[in-house]
């Protein structure tokens, strides 16, 4: 048997067809109680991987769908945004229920006509890296935001565009007892050879900060091999992927 | 409590009644005419406050947060102590004579401001830091700064003196807590 991926469906699938769009709510009896209604306009949230191990006549509910919406869509495609467009006049809503679905489900809609789109490759790679990003976003405690914006603000500028590209990620570490917060900078670098320059870049990037913020007190740059894991893990990530996904834009840099 | 807030009370101070309490003058309104004698009504003009303009306060927070002298500070930007000094005192620059002098101020002045903060505010210290080259490259900040005119690069010289580059692995000493986060962007 054919599996779903073998059939045609990818991640970013888009299916018209009506399905129970459940959810659970707090009752007026005070309990939780189910809140069912009919969508009929979904997108496939299953990654190919699973879809390729789905056979297409599988009982058991595996597949992920996401609601779409076209009401009220938003202007922009919205890749760092509670809501992403798909198409022109498509979205996904970060918070909207979900559903898992049997893959057989999904064969005998399209058998009964159903209609399947999909989407270009590019788009496909926008809803799969704002799927990633909806429980991977970059974020810190809330008295940090300020500085953290300001930081992402500055390593994003256009005229760092050239060495901010030498750059796979920068960490940040913070220490609110000092007043002003002190922080440090860590680059992990695609190449040890740029570390002098990127460490620069960071030294001109810090010196943009208002010193209200916070004020740097370490950077440091080092190809991946040469950081350890916890501190990876363990720091904060600055936004210097390139995720803005703009109209003007159909494809999303650095957003793979 | 104010008199505008009780004029029963400034009354009655002013007809020499025992008060339970001390009573200021009142307070007088002269953003607008406040007097009038004759026919001409009294009017202050509103005080415009004179800002010092931006390079003579750089150059006024550069010496007072390292202690240099004009002198000095002419010899870490590579001027003359004499321009230094007339800027300071509020001489505009020649922009035919001082070249980028303007540029050198700013960025050392960026550089200063930080290294004061983090060597707790005191000026000795902030000199020692920015004229001492780090055991990685032997370059302090003032000798980047001169060498290549990069704020950036002499920013990082006072970091590796404040706190060294340890060799081996890079290891982060903040550790994120266990402590509600907000998203960068939503």
């Amino acid at each position: 048997m054919a599996s779903l991926y073998q059939a045609g469906w990818r991640q970013g699938s888009i299916v018209e067809v009506d399905l129970p769009l459940d959810s659970v709510v707090l009752g007026a009896s005070g309990r939780p109680e189910r809140s069912s209604q009919r969508h009929g306009l979904w997108a496939v949230a299953t990654q190919e991987c699973d879809l390729d191990r789905a056979s297409t006549d599988a009982p058991d509910p595996c597949i992920e769908l996401r609601p779409l919406f076209t009401h009220d869509y938003p202007t922009d495609w919205g890749i760092r945004s509670a809501r992403l467009r798909l198409t022109d006049d498509e979205y996904a809503e970060a918070s909207a229920p979900r559903l898992i679905v049997a893959p057989r489900v999904l064969t005998a809609a399209l058998a009964s006509g159903a209609i399947r789109r999909d989407l270009s490759l590019a788009r496909r790679q926008g809803f799969r890296t704002w799927l990633g990003l909806r429980y991977d976003r970059p974020a810190v405690p809330n008295h940090l935001v300020g500085l953290a914006q300001c930081i992402g603000k500055e390593v994003t500028r256009n005229k760092h565009r050239q060495t901010a590209g030498r750059v796979r990620d920068i960490l940040m570490q913070f220490d609110d007892t000092a007043d002003p917060v002190r922080y440090s900078l860590f680059a992990v670098l695609a190449d040890s050879r740029d570390e002098a320059e990127v460490r620069a870049w960071l030294g001109r990037v810090c010196q943009a900060i208002p010193t209200e913020l916070g004020v740097a007190d370490r950077i440091q740059a080092a190809h991946a091999d040469g950081i350890a894991l916890s501190t990876i893990e363990s720091s904060y990530a600055a936004d210097v992927r390139q995720v803005t996904w703009r109209r003007d834009q159909p494809k999303p840099e650095g957003a793979t | 409590m104010t008199v505008t807030e009780a004029p029963a009370l400034y009354e009655a101070a002013l007809r020499g009644e025992p008060l339970q309490q001390t009573v200021f003058p009142a307070l007088i309104n002269t953003t607008r005419p406040f007097w009038t004698i004759g026919q001409w009504p009294i009017e202050v003009p509103s005080p415009s406050p004179q800002t010092i303009p931006r390079l003579q306060r750089v150059i006024r927070e550069v010496r007072g947060r390292t202690g240099w002298s004009a002198r000095r500070l002419a010899d870490v930007v590579g001027s003359t102590h004499t321009t230094i000094r007339q800027a300071e005192n509020g001489r505009p620059l020649m922009s035919g004579h001082s070249g980028d002098l303007r540029q050198r101020l700013l960025g050392l002045h960026d550089i200063v401001e930080r290294v004061y903060i983090l060597a707790g505010n005191d000026p000795e210290r902030t000199a020692t830091i920015l004229l001492t080259g780090p055991a990685s490259t032997g370059r302090s900040a003032i000798d980047e700064l001169r060498a290549t005119g990069d704020p950036g690069r002499a920013y990082v010289a006072a970091l590796d003196v404040l706190r060294p580059r340890s060799t081996g692995l890079l290891v982060g000493d903040r550790p994120r807590r266990d402590e509600p986060t907000t998203a960068l962007h939503e």
